[in-house]
């Protein structure tokens, strides 16, 4: 089975990476431009910032990539957005004129004013949907961090330690991440949260327990083909342990290919954790969420379209603005990963 | 060639242990659930006796070890009998079979949708990288890739239905204007009988589901056509066949678009995983009568066979459709012929 | 041809008796024949005129579907018989850092069945000259100024419709690397025929589908195969380039390039991806080609031996421009620019214990160049006057044109 069954965004880059992937025999793996070459100057490139180079090096290596980034406008609207979403989330008591579940009967369905009591209107109960959306925002953040924080450790870990040893472990745990990829993403959290029932937890679950497997293919690719550089064959007549090895050799440079899948995957999770709470399959729907705020807002499009499309509005900035610093780390840190 | 249809063998039968294990997992998850099926099913029902579980458990071969299920299952599942609706008591494949037809049409004219703007888009934005075109496309693309599809269709309806009055907001066909049924697809069948006015009706209620389905993934092929064109077109074949004098827009299409289009059959398969997921939200959201909406009420019913069979139907569709994505790979890389 | 990789062949070392000889300056060596070359360890099979593609279309008035044969008499004018004239061609590569000048200026004159080298370092500006000949400059590189005169017809004039049809059928071009040259999307009998049919002497859709038009193109393919000595061509046509050996798709390549009898072939390093002993199997069938049917050839390479083995005229180019330029012997006998005097001390001779010199320093930037000659930086005869001015390309000793404020006269 191919790697990445329904992964949007940088498909071809992974695709090609994943030379590891047991597809039909003797398929040909494409490689866009010299990935040796490319393994190489990263290698140095991140040996010199991670391993064994001094601290100063790490640092004068971090400002050059702040400033390769700040010099992309779409990453610093990004970041910008990020963070604004990030501190309305932290701080929504004190940002939200209203509590979220406050009800107000009489003022059902109040179309958004800019002088009014509710900026962005009310919904069918007269909930205040500003108010609503800014505590949305904690739940599609912290669906986002919490899935990719599970999927990368367990995915990562599990593919160091597949790639590097390889043997019975990574035959049978490649053939168990085969057996998740034959399911749609969306179709296997549907049918998770159908047995598991709604919840905040239940949906992480349900979504890191496929999501890792992508970062498992990504990381034991990795490490398969780091192992065969020159300098993991020096560590190891040096007489270091695999540990060390896995640790100071290894990982570093497997960091930077992580850190933009991550990225560019933490998009998809909020998509799916709305796309499930307004099927109200994800979250209960006493916790706001965007995706079952449009839901509740269906019944009511033709007179109040506000309710429907505002809470959408929102997940589509937070999204945006996620992907458009996924790709620009990934130009920045991963070259081989950039399309065209 | 005799070599290609051997690998093509291989293939296939590479597929069946995926199959089976597909169905071994969807067993075992559903059996993994909180709680006793039985209790689960009839447990809002109220009134019922120890007898009626105790006869409810046998009749759905509850009373048996996991394994002896497991075993009934699969030997169903060969017979094509996947058990019994709970709430109506029909046979689930039925069910399954009613709602298919409306899912292939939908599905289909998706990935045709998708394909037929995505590809284009995709070649003229690489034939010309960096223009306005490329831009506006790249950019259209972007927060394609970005936008969720239920939310995509709330906007199509809002606009197209409710206030331009131009779609139907939901439903298959308007009642009264079925075509004569051949292969269940509306529109296929209008075609085939002639039968204009169920032809328009049925796109017209077809256009709004399948733009919203196809949207996000002809924004990820568009982006896929466009970087394999920009590589292939960089390729020395490609300035070979300019100085052979062919004409540009044979270099352009038999020469580069060709060999772009072997990488991206690769996502396209992958694509209708996207697209089979999304087939559950867009369903729901138009009230299309297919297989994803029937899913999503068995789920509120807890009708677990249905959800149960119809999971594993998307999961089959999904590893054949990976099967026919590699034949196709196989076929249109003459590299893999050997 | 047992070639001495390295090696510099004397002035009457084993050279092609191209008909070029009546037209090139410089003393008349006596021609061989040309059967003697093709012998026992050339595999081609003998590229001889067999089918000599006909139009089907009314388009080609005029064209004469025989070449005159070989040994014809020509003009002692060399102007007059010349099929390709370069002069003043310049291209450059806009660039974040400013134009890249890859090519400054170079003139060529090629004559009927001529045979001339352009040899030079990589990033010399030699693959950027044919293809600037070709008018397929990639983007975003142009053509700033200059002429080519193909037979009395000037090819930056013409529309790009009229170039497409000079390309292939008139001027024909191979690269480099086979492998990423053909289109492994396609068998080779359809990339051979697609020159063909592009310039008509195939029919195009939808007569292409006749069975008759189908058994055409075989038979074309098959001989054309056969003529670059590709064996068992029946079976072979169906195949894609992957499952042909470097060799054979250079081979390939070359059928492609000659299958409308074009009067120029423009060879861009065409063998330098290819194993030695095929290396010279190619020359020899290129060799062959120019003497059976008088089909001129520019050969670029960066091996000085394959152009002492193959041509008699050479063209030695630095940075963009052509610094030395004269019959094969003459140059490497006696160079005259410190440059080709560089060259040809860092090669190893075979039976020579003395050390090899390299040239010291680096190739300019095209996009920053100085007043000066562009090679002054790294030469060992610099004069004063190299830093301010750019010394003319004239001619010395009345063989060869050279391109040196300390040149002797």
């Amino acid at each position: 089975m191919r790697a990445l069954r329904d992964s949007p965004i940088c498909l071809e880059g992974i695709e090609a990476i994943d030379e590891g992937r047991r597809a039909a025999p003797g398929r040909e793996v494409r490689r866009p431009y010299d990935f040796q070459e490319a393994y190489e100057v990263r290698a140095a490139r991140t040996r010199g910032s991670w391993g064994t180079g001094p601290l100063g090096l790490a640092v004068r290596n971090f400002l050059s990539f702040a400033r390769q980034m700040a010099g992309n406008p779409a990453a610093v609207i990004g970041g910008v957005v990020i963070l604004l979403y990030v501190a309305v989330a932290i701080f929504a008591p004190w940002v939200a004129p209203c509590a979220p579940d406050q009800v107000a009967l009489s003022e059902r369905l109040a179309p958004p004013s800019w002088i009014g009591e509710f900026p962005l209107g009310t919904d069918q109960l007269g909930r205040d949907i500003l108010s609503r959306i800014i505590y949305g925002a904690r739940v599609s953040i912290l669906v986002g961090v919490l899935t990719i924080a599970i999927s990368v450790t367990v995915g990562v870990g599990l593919g160091v330690v597949a790639g590097y040893f390889r043997g019975s472990f990574d035959r049978i745990v490649s053939r168990f991440t085969d057996l998740l990829l034959a399911f749609p993403y969306l179709i296997f959290v549907i049918g998770a949260m159908a047995v598991l029932g709604p919840g905040f937890w239940n949906l992480i679950w349900a979504l890191s327990f496929k999501g890792w497997v992508e970062f498992y293919r990504l990381a034991r690719a990795e490490v398969m083909s780091e192992k065969t550089r020159e300098y993991v064959e020096a560590a190891r007549a040096l007489g270091r342990s695999h540990a060390a090895i896995i640790c100071s050799e290894i990982l570093p440079n497997v960091v930077h290919s992580i850190l933009v899948l991550g990225t560019l995957r933490m998009g998809n999770m909020i998509v799916l954790e709305s796309s499930l709470s307004f099927l109200g399959l994800g979250i209960p729907p006493r916790i706001p969420a965007w995706g079952s705020m449009v839901n509740d807002g269906r019944r009511y499009m033709l007179t109040a379209w506000w309710v429907a499309t505002l809470p959408g509005l929102a997940l589509v900035g937070l999204v945006l603005a996620i992907n458009l610093v996924g790709e620009a780390l990934r130009d920045v840190l991963d070259p081989r990963l950039k399309e065209g | 060639m005799r070599r290609t249809h051997v690998q093509i063998l291989e293939r296939v039968l590479a597929t069946i242990p995926i199959a089976l294990g597909v169905a071994i997992a969807v067993f075992i998850f559903m059996r993994l659930m909180p709680g006793d099926p039985v209790d689960i099913m009839i447990g809002e029902a109220g009134g019922v006796t120890q007898e009626d579980i105790h006869a409810l458990k046998t009749e759905l071969g509850l009373d048996q070890s996991l394994p002896v299920q497991l075993g009934r299952y699969l030997a169903g599942l060969v017979r094509g009998d996947l058990g019994y609706s709970i709430p109506s008591s029909r046979p689930v494949a039925v069910v399954i079979l009613e709602a298919l037809p409306a899912t292939m049409e939908l599905a289909l004219c998706s990935l045709l949708f998708a394909l037929v703007i995505a590809v284009p888009i995709g070649v003229v934005s690489a034939v010309r990288q960096r223009s306005f075109i490329d831009r506006t496309s790249m950019a259209a693309s972007f927060l394609g890739i970005s936008m969720p599809a239920f939310w995509l269709g709330i906007l199509g309806i809002i606009v197209f239905s409710l206030h331009l009055r131009w779609l139907p907001t939901s439903g298959r066909i308007t009642y009264g204007f079925e075509p004569a049924t051949i292969t269940g697809l509306f529109t296929v069948d209008a075609l085939l009988t002639g039968n204009m006015p169920a032809l328009w009706d049925a796109l017209k209620h077809l256009a709004l589901p399948a733009a919203t389905l196809g949207a996000g993934v002809a924004a990820v092929v568009a982006r896929v056509v466009r970087s394999s064109m920009l590589e292939v077109l960089r390729a020395d074949y490609v300035l070979f066949a300019r100085a052979k004098g062919v004409v540009e827009r044979a270099v352009t299409i038999r020469h580069a678009l060709r060999n772009a289009l072997i990488p991206t059959v690769t996502v396209v398969g992958l694509q209708v995983g996207t697209l089979l997921g999304g087939n559950m939200i867009v369903e729901s959201i138009f009230g299309w009568p297919g297989l994803g909406r029937v899913v999503v009420d068995a789920i509120f019913s807890r009708d677990y066979p249905l959800v149960q069979a119809a999971v594993m139907v998307y999961a089959l569709t999904f590893v054949v459709v990976n099967l026919a994505t590699d034949v196709l790979y196989t076929y249109l890389n003459p590299k893999m012929t050997l | 041809m047992a070639l001495e990789t390295g090696t510099i062949p004397g002035p009457c070392g084993r050279r092609a008796p191209g008909r070029s000889a009546d037209c090139a300056p410089g003393p008349d060596i006596p021609r061989k024949q040309g059967g003697t070359v093709n012998n026992a360890r050339s595999q081609s099979a003998g590229y001889t005129a067999g089918i000599e593609p006909v139009r089907e279309s009314g388009v080609a008035a005029g064209w004469a579907p025989a070449r005159v044969a070989a040994d014809a008499v020509r003009p002692a004018d060399e102007r007059a018989c010349a099929v390709l004239q370069v002069s003043g061609l310049s291209t450059v590569y806009p660039t974040t850092r400013g134009d890249v000048q890859a090519v400054r200026g170079v003139d060529l004159t090629l004559g009927e069945g001529d045979v001339l080298a352009i040899v030079g370092e990589s990033g010399c500006g030699k693959s950027a000259c044919l293809l600037s000949i070709m008018r397929l400059v990639p983007h975003p590189g142009r053509i700033v100024a200059g002429s080519i005169m193909f037979v009395g017809r000037d090819l930056m004039s013409l529309s790009a419709r009229e170039m497409r049809e000079v390309r292939g059928r008139d001027i024909a071009m191979v690269f480099q690397d086979p492998m990423t040259t053909l289109n492994p999307a396609f068998r080779v009998g359809d990339q051979i025929a697609e020159s063909l049919r592009v310039h008509g002497f195939l029919p195009g859709l939808p007569a292409s589908l006749t069975r008759r038009s189908r058994v055409r193109q075989r038979e074309m393919v098959i001989e054309l195969m056969r003529q670059v000595g590709i064996p068992s061509p029946e079976t072979r046509h169906l195949e894609y380039p992957h499952q042909f050996s470097g060799g054979m798709q250079q081979r390939v390549l070359i059928a492609t390039a000659l299958a409308c009898r074009p009067k120029i072939l423009l060879a861009d390093e065409p063998t330098t991806a290819l194993d030695v002993t095929i290396q010279a199997q190619v020359l020899d069938l290129m060799r062959e080609i120019n003497e059976t049917t008088g089909t001129a050839i520019v050969l670029v390479t960066h091996d000085l031996a394959i152009a002492a083995e193959f041509c008699r005229e050479v063209a030695v180019m630095y940075a963009g421009q052509i610094v030395e330029q004269g019959p094969i012997d003459a140059v490497l006998e006696d160079p005259v620019h410190p440059y080709t005097r560089g060259l040809l001390r860092s090669i190893p001779r075979l039976g020579e214990r003395k050390p090899l010199t390299p040239i010291m320093g680096e190739v300019p930037d095209l996009a920053a160049l100085g007043p000066g000659c562009s090679f002054a930086p790294r030469c060992d005869v610099r004069r004063p006057c190299c830093d301010i001015s750019q010394p003319e390309l004239v001619a010395v000793d009345g063989r060869r044109l050279v391109r040196c404020h300390a040149r002797r006269d």
